[in-house]
């Protein structure tokens, strides 16, 4: 999969956000939004590499002012469209995604985003509009950044606005600078707890979970693992190089690498190389997981859980700068080899 | 201290990071993408150096843990650490020497 910046701006303000503060460390506040040029050339990247889907992502996404136009050229490859949304999107964007059958397009409304400025009741209007109007072309999401989450209304809103039956989870992860707020892994397992009571709850309206990256076996019981399976959640304990593509052709990881782990973009890439390219650079840190237990456990060890967030893992590492004067031969000194690269 | 030696100044090399996880200390180098794993006596070492303790604060910590005589604990570091020049792990900084 590959994500496409389009816009670097945003009309909210969630405290788990790991894209603004790269967008905020960007020269000068004035919004960009991706050439139409530019996202031609994304186009041919994806055709390049067999991708069949445009997934576009923020900012928010739907807050360029030629929205409408970039659905329309990539309708015109035949691609079909993700975007990640908070919700509150311009008319013209909504018409636009309204033309588009639920087959044609997913909209991806994370739920529990955090105003800038406006009534909540005018922004709770707004978000409904967009639900009633996009109906099952919507797919409800949820980022995970604090222990006391109550995921219980999005059931209702599913089935008052006729969403899809599934639910998008996913579990805020740090930047590297650890400036936005996340759920810190000693809390995993009691949040999976709540996710697995969820799950049996959310079946019974048949309704699914879905996992996003990030997610770790340890934070489940055997029994809850069982208690997701049977209530058909979609399970992964995955970290890959998602390969989100920048208006200024930079390609992370993950945004949450952003600035470290990274590659460019060229003309005659595919995304096979990229993710290649990009693997290389954090292999090395893949030995580690998010926790001190993470590179003795079984499930790590039989790859079956890649050990968490990368950008979570990374965090644990630490600079090492110290000098030690030490009293050595000569000899010692001379005869050691070159130091291998 | 011995006339064969001469105090030289070792450097870590600046692109090395390091997490300690339970049973194992793992070292990366962003340059050359290299890991390194540290178990057991080496692991500790490492963490000592990483707290800037002096050479002489660690040999004796280590003829403590080893119940030895300080020069063995001397001759137990100087291999350890020799061998990390060699694997890449620390440097040796150049022109450091002491009179």
């Amino acid at each position: 999969m590959t994500n496409l910046v389009i816009s670097d701006t945003c009309n909210r303000k969630c405290p788990y956000c790991f894209a603004e503060e790269y967008f905020d460390s960007k020269i000068g506040k004035k919004p960009h939004f991706i050439t139409l040029d530019a996202f031609e050339a994304r186009l041919d990247f994806l055709e390049r590499s067999g991708m069949s889907e445009v997934r576009l992502i923020g900012g928010e996404p739907s807050l360029h002012p030629q929205f409408p136009e970039l659905i329309r050229r990539a309708r015109a490859r035949d691609k079909r469209i993700l975007v990640f949304t908070n919700g509150f999107m311009p008319e013209k964007a909504l018409a636009s995604l309204e033309t588009l059958s639920p087959e044609e397009c997913t909209v991806l409304v994370n739920m529990n985003t955090s105003a800038k400025s406006g009534s909540r009741v005018n922004r709770q209007w707004v978000l409904e509009r967009a639900l009633r109007r996009l109906g099952l072309r919507v797919l409800l999401g949820f980022s995970i950044y604090r222990l006391d989450f109550d995921l219980d209304p999005l059931l209702k809103i599913i089935l008052n606005f006729g969403c899809r039956k599934a639910i998008r989870l996913g579990l805020a992860q740090p930047t590297l600078s650890g400036q936005n707020q996340f759920l810190n892994a000693r809390q995993y397992s009691m949040a999976g707890q709540r996710i697995a009571r969820f799950a049996d709850m959310a079946a019974k309206e048949d309704i699914h979970l879905e996992f996003d990256c990030g997610f770790v076996r340890c934070m489940f019981t055997d029994d809850q693992l069982i208690t997701l399976r049977r209530t058909g959640t979609d399970i992964g304990w995955r970290c890959n190089p998602i390969l989100d593509i920048d208006l200024n052709q930079s390609v992370f990881h993950c945004f949450p690498l952003a600035g470290r782990i990274q590659t460019l973009l060229s003309d005659t890439c595919d995304a096979t190389g990229l993710r290649d390219k990009l693997s290389t650079q954090v292999e090395s840190y893949r030995l580690a997981g998010i926790c001190k237990t993470c590179s003795s456990c079984q499930f790590k060890r039989t790859e079956e859980c890649t050990g968490g967030c990368l950008a979570y893992t990374m965090r644990r590492f630490q600079s090492a700068q110290f000098t030690l004067e030490i009293p050595v031969p000569e000899d010692w000194i001379e005869s050691r080899g070159p130091i291998d690269q | 201290m011995n006339n064969a030696m001469q105090e030289r100044k070792i450097l870590l090399t600046s692109d090395l990071h390091w997490a300690r996880d339970l049973d194992r200390t793992i070292l990366v180098s962003d340059e050359s993408g290299r890991s390194f794993i540290l178990r057991g006596l080496e692991a500790i070492v490492w963490s000592w150096l990483t707290l800037a303790f002096p050479y002489s604060k660690i040999a004796s910590l280590l003829s403590t843990i080893l119940e030895s005589p300080i020069s063995e604990a001397e001759f137990r570091l100087n291999v350890i650490l020799r061998q990390w020049v060699e694997n890449g792990l620390l440097t040796i900084e150049e022109n450091a020497a002491h009179d």
